[in-house]
């Protein structure tokens, strides 16, 4: 092939994407009005998309009943995929489509403040139905108005509630550090000193993290009289299960919306989830005008208990209209300024909006009594006073463990050190089973593995399916996945690391890297972004051993990594094919002098390091009780950091160099700052590495 | 003042004693080889003079400087060229190439660099190779590019380690006229470090110096040496 | 020539925002992969962690703008101020050590980097981030954006074509070559394994302020993930390790490639990163460069400057 024609090819290529890339207008119908929704149908917000597209569909319903200026309004949905980017193109999108009347969305704050920022660049009405961060309504944006009320509300709301319903002095806030976490936990903050309350604790997580017994034992040891949770769904539960097994017990578990006042919650937290205080926008039982029949019809259409997030959306979309129809015309400034003079009384109470575009929106707070979302505060909306203080763990249904006599006032400095040191260790042993899998395959073939991660969340999502399809329980089911990941293993090696054995490391690296991305992926286009959740009957039981609260299913699974540890460790030492996987380690020429089958042995060992990434994944469903497709790739960089602390090539140096660093992260969690937690890995694994590469037992064997 | 001086230098790694006590001297114009079994130390001798290993004790004095504590680098650009046992030419780029990068490193122009790699370029009869790439030259010719890329650095004395292994007889008589010619032509003091060919020891060196663990042996005329009882017991006990 | 025409018009022949704004990602990704390629193609040293000195560069134009009067245009001068220092010392921690274990410390670098900005809110407002105002430009129309990145972009890769036939360039090459040969021929390893890399954490830190200016929303979820930096060195690879069209190539075909996937099914897009690097990798190792290298002249040269 000449040049000219191989340029020709490659421009007609770049063409044809060029092509491809042209946004299509959908086609509009002459009879209607468009609005543009963007909202997270798929991804890790999607139960709150969902929410919303329901009270999208009864609002639409309702009102293309009667049609607006004679016309039948028309949603074109976005999905923002839960990502801010992703909103904010969609925003973008609209804003350049002419036909598009105006924009309601996104779901999250992150999404949704930069989002209105481009709509008030380019002029195009956009309401905001659930995001609360503060700063939408502080710019002095023309064209953005917000429904529901924002992060301050909530933390004057609860902070009066804390303080005249639960006499509390010592507040405890734990957030999620995203824009919606640190908007209702600022509010919080500034608000209590005011009331007289100290903040115990102020403590910021990274959103999916997986373990919070480090952040909640420095919660505990702070003696708080109630504790603020701001969080979505996923880590709702897991915080309320966490905070059982830990045996945290505060005068009142409150929470800042969202995770807690869906209905999922409920589900997924089971019995953890009683008691739990939330502040709401609105709940069925609210005296608002309509607020009750709203919410028969709402479970009539979709059979479920309705949430304040379909609400907010279906306020949004009744108020344009009734914007458009009094604006007359589907021009978008008539429209904004039409908007701006509603009055508007509806099932989400009276709606208007003052000159920063903010509604007056009161919040309720609520209380999840017999299963349920019960209004407790204020006094003129509540049905109930509310349960106060809310009865310690141990008082409530027992699910093994020993109950404790007492409920414990004080936490001392011992109690404190030995809950972090136990938290590690078990962490711990989990990392040195991931870190296993990865020194055995460097070890023997030099391959450095990127796509260890995306294997350990292989493993957690056969798990998850061989319980919820077979129901085995998760411990059994190592016999079902180890096996299963071993064949996966040697199935890779085959296709895709054999090629790259001879080739520069650069090639093995991105190919594993490659295969990671390759894995995760194709668990996104399998099972979506969500979260899937599994619960098992011994979900959250415990041992007090000395006011110290150790985790049963967490300390099964570390009993478990260590046996499995050691079988690897006989294996390797005392049997035939483990003595040829160390020949090779060792020198594979030599060994294949000496009739070992090499590429047998490869395959073999990459088998063996997948099964134990794998098992790994299986073990740590059971006391996370959660997966999505990116909950693997944290540990890639972790395993990393254990083998090098051990001694690449070396198992019991990967034992050692888990628990090591299972432990370091739980007590910088604890001791220094629950954000930088992830930090220490880096810290450690760079340290290691300039200062003693060999590792902490210095040698470089199998 | 010789242009070269090893003194007392001693190398441990470990328990082991690579190399031990060890001075020599190179005049200005000479050819030196030093030859010993495996594992005599060799190697590890051209890694300490040139900076890849730092002496145990000892110096290395080139042109009146102390070299011991220099970097790699520093030491070449001081003048002392290298050549390894295993070659690596930089594979992706043409013969040309190849010299030029030397070429780079003391030139003080891009157009000097260019002139002094058409210089080495024909000096080392590679000219009809300039655009091959150096990948997919035979051994044979990629040892004599590393030895033309190092040249191309401008040295006043060339280390050669095993500059004769893997080469077939004509091969080896090329490399040996090559370098007699670094010598003659141009005045450049080489250090072979040569194993078993005794013929090419002969025929190249001024002088001689054996190595047997670490230690030398002895020191002469070629003849000389290859007389020596202690020499011969040495390669032949092995 | 055409080419040069065709780039001054683009914005005018594509007329809609969505369109110049997947020509300005491609010429950012350019100026990109080729600012990577300096330190990853070039000299051989793997980096995935460049998104360190992208958010760099992005907060240091966000910070000016939300904590003083000053034009965030100013990012472009003081991101590569800020990033330099940070590189250099990065890079005397991380050169000390080879292959995966150097690629390793880089990602835990810039990691490092993303957690300071997540956790030190009173400098970078955490994770909130920082919305910028559109400043010097309306913000409303893209086109005086395209021409500033035009401008970064043509800069960028002619300065590796530059680089690539001078006396930088081949002592880069000899450096990835082989380290100890580079030394063993004068050259400073350590030395031009930093120039290296303060030449493309510059690069990287001023493209990350235009960024800045032009998508006016900074967090550190938006400049400072992991994925960004893989999605550069994929970019750098895939188009021909160490050549200077190559990121060219790679970024219009990967960025093209990924927002038609984008039109069409969302979720795929990276599947098709992950499955097109593994095809590379095994088939094409010297990336769309080599192998149109070797379909056009045969044996001769694979990975030059």
């Amino acid at each position: 092939m000449n040049p000219r024609r191989l340029l020709v090819f490659l421009l007609a290529i770049i063409a044809l994407l060029a092509l491809g890339c042209r946004k299509e207008e959908k086609t509009v119908h002459s009879d209607s009005i468009p609005v543009g929704i963007v909202t997270s149908l798929t991804g890790s917000e999607a139960r709150f998309g969902a929410a919303q597209r329901q009270g999208y569909d009864i609002a639409l319903e309702e009102i293309n009943s009667t049609g607006v200026l004679g016309k039948k309004i028309e949603l074109i949905y976005q999905d923002d995929t839960s990502k801010d980017e992703a909103a904010m193109t969609a925003v973008d999108k609209f804003t350049e489509n002419p036909n598009i009347v105006s924009i309601i969305g996104a779901y999250k704050s992150s999404a949704t403040f930069p989002a209105s920022a481009i709509a008030n660049r380019y002029q195009m009405p956009m309401l905001v139905p659930s995001a609360i961060t503060d700063q939408i309504t502080s710019q002095g944006y023309e064209w953005v108005f917000r429904v529901c009320a924002p992060a301050s509300r909530y933390g004057r709301e609860m902070v009066d509630f804390l303080v005249r319903a639960a006499e509390v002095k010592r507040l405890a806030v734990v957030y999620e550090n995203t824009q919606f976490g640190s908007s209702v936990a600022e509010a919080a903050r500034k608000q209590a000193p005011a009331a007289g309350i100290e903040l115990a604790a102020f403590e910021a997580y990274d959103p999916g993290a997986t373990d919070f017994t480090p952040l909640l034992t420095r919660v505990k040891s702070e003696h708080p009289d109630a504790v603020l949770f701001v969080s979505y769904l996923a880590d709702a539960t897991l915080l309320m299960r966490q905070a059982k097994e830990i045996d945290l017990n505060p005068k009142a578990f409150t929470a800042g919306g969202a995770g807690f006042s869906l209905p999922d919650f409920l589900k997924g937290a089971g019995e953890t989830a009683e008691y739990t205080i939330s502040v709401t926008q609105w709940t069925p039982d609210a005296k608002w005008t309509g607020s009750r029949e709203w919410a028969d019809r709402f479970r009539a259409r979709y059979n479920a208990e309705p949430s304040y997030h379909s609400v907010q959306a279906y306020i949004c979309l009744k108020v344009l209209a009734d914007a458009i129809n009094r604006a007359g015309s589907t021009d978008r400034t008539a429209i904004r300024d039409a908007i701006r003079e509603t009055r508007m009384d509806s099932m989400f109470g009276p709606v208007s909006f003052d000159e920063t575009g903010q509604n007056d929106h009161p919040v309720a707070i609520t209380q999840v009594l017999g299963g349920k979302f019960v209004t407790v505060w204020p006094e003129s909306a509540a049905i109930r006073t509310p349960v106060l203080p809310i009865p310690p763990w141990s008082e409530r249904s027992a699910v093994g463990g020993t109950p404790q006599t007492h409920r414990q006032a004080t936490v001392s400095g011992a109690q404190k050190l030995f809950q972090t040191l136990a938290s590690g260790l078990l962490t711990g042993g989990i990392y040195a089973l991931i870190g296993i899998g990865l020194t055995v395959i460097f070890g023997v073939m030099r391959v450095v593995n990127f796509a260890h991660g995306a294997l350990v969340m292989a493993g957690m999502y056969a798990t998850y399916f061989v319980y919820t399809r077979l129901h085995i329980d998760p411990f059994l089911s190592l016999v079902v996945v180890m096996p299963a990941m071993f064949a996966v293993g040697v199935g890779l090696q085959k296709v895709f690391i054999a090629p790259v054995l001879k080739a520069p490391e650069l090639n093995q690296l991105l190919l594993t890297e490659g295969l990671s991305i390759l894995l995760i992926n194709i668990a996104l286009l399998a099972f979506t972004g969500n979260y899937l959740t599994m619960t098992t009957s011994y979900a959250g039981a415990t041992a007090q051993l000395g006011g110290v609260s150790v985790s049963l299913p967490q300390t099964a699974a570390f009993a478990i990594a260590l046996g499995l540890t050691g079988a690897f460790y006989i294996f390797l030492m005392r049997t035939d094919t483990g003595r040829k996987i160390r020949a090779t380690a060792q020198d594979a020429e030599a060994a294949q002098l000496l009739g070992v089958n090499i590429r047998r042995i490869q395959s073999l060992t990459f088998g063996l390091g997948v099964a134990a990434a794998g098992a790994a994944g299986t073990l740590l469903m059971p006391i996370y009780y959660r997966v999505e497709p990116n909950a693997g790739s944290p540990f890639t960089l972790k395993a990393f950091v254990v083998v090098v602390l051990g001694g690449m090539g070396s198992v019991t140096g990967a034992l050692v160099g888990g628990i090591v660093l299972g432990i370091a992260e739980a007590l910088g969690a604890v001791y220094i700052s629950t954000g930088y937690k992830d930090a220490i890995a880096f810290v450690i694994f760079l340290l290691v590495l300039t200062l003693r590469p060999a590792g902490l037992l210095g040698k470089v064997k199998v | 003042m010789p242009l070269f001086e090893v003194k007392d230098l001693t190398k441990r790694f470990g328990g082991l004693t690579a190399v031990d006590s060890l001075t020599f001297h190179i005049e200005e114009g000479e050819t030196v080889s030093i030859i010993g079994p495996n594992g005599a130390g060799k190697t590890t001798v051209f890694n300490l003079v040139t900076g890849f290993h730092q002496p145990t004790r000892g110096e290395v004095i080139f042109c009146g400087k102390n070299l011991v504590g220099k970097k790699p680098h520093q030491i070449a650009l001081a003048g002392i060229g290298r050549t390894f046992q295993l070659v690596k030419p930089l594979r992706g780029l043409t013969v040309f190439e190849n010299i030029l990068v030397g070429a780079f490193s003391r030139a003080t122009s891009d157009a000097e660099a260019r002139d002094v790699a058409e210089d080495i370029l024909s000096f080392t009869a590679l000219d009809s190779l300039r655009d091959t790439t150096a990948d997919s030259l035979p051994i044979g010719l990629r040892k004599r590019l590393e030895l033309a890329r190092s040249l191309a650095t401008r040295p006043r004395l060339i280390l050669l380690d095993e500059v004769m292994s893997g080469l077939n007889p004509s091969e080896s008589k090329e490399a040996v006229e090559l370098i007699k010619r670094l010598r003659d032509e141009r005045g450049i003091s080489a250090v072979a470090g040569v194993e078993h060919v005794m013929q090419v020891v002969m025929s190249i060196s001024d002088r001689v110096i054996v190595l047997n663990h670490g230690r030398k042996i002895a020191e002469g005329r070629p003849e000389e040496v290859a007389a020596n009882r202690e020499v011969i017991t040495a390669y032949l006990g092995e | 020539m055409i080419l040069s025409i065709f780039l001054l018009a683009a914005p005018f022949v594509f007329e809609t925002r969505y369109s110049q704004h997947v020509l300005i990602l491609v010429l950012l990704y350019i100026t990109l992969g080729s600012a990577w390629n300096i330190l990853g193609g070039m000299a051989g040293q793997l980096s995935v962690g460049h998104a360190a000195f992208f958010g760099i560069g992005a907060y240091s134009a966000a910070i000016l703008a939300s904590k003083s009067e000053l034009s965030p245009w100013l990012g472009l001068l003081l991101g590569p101020v800020v990033a330099l220092p940070v590189a250099l010392v990065v890079g005397r921690i991380c050169f000390r050590l080879r292959g995966p274990y150097f690629t390793l410390s880089t990602i835990a670098a810039s990691e490092m980097v993303r957690l300071v900005a997540l956790n030190w809110r009173d400098l970078t407002g955490g994770a909130v981030g920082v919305v910028l105002r559109p400043s010097v430009f309306s913000g409303t129309d893209k086109v005086p954006y395209y021409y500033v990145i035009l401008v970064m972009a043509v800069g960028t890769v002619a300065l590796c074509q530059w680089i690539s036939r001078r006396k930088l360039g081949y002592f880069l090459m000899a450096v990835r070559e082989d380290e100890e040969t580079a030394e063993s021929i004068g050259i400073d390893t350590t030395r031009y394994k930093l120039v290296a890399l303060a030449l493309s954490a510059a690069i990287t830190a001023t493209a990350g302020a235009f960024y800045a200016n032009y998508f006016l929303f900074v967090d550190p979820t938006v400049v400072l993930p992991l994925a960004l930096s893989v999605e550069i060195v994929l970019i750098a690879i895939i188009g021909g390790l160490g050549t200077v069209p190559g990121p060219v190539l790679g970024a219009v075909l990967l960025k093209l490639s990924s927002e038609v996937f984008r039109n069409y099914f969302e979720q795929a897009n990276l599947l098709i990163y992950g499955a097109l690097l593994i095809l590379v990798i095994l088939f094409m190792p010297d990336g769309l460069m080599g192998g149109f290298r070797k379909i056009l002249t045969g044996d001769k040269r694979q990975v030059t400057g």
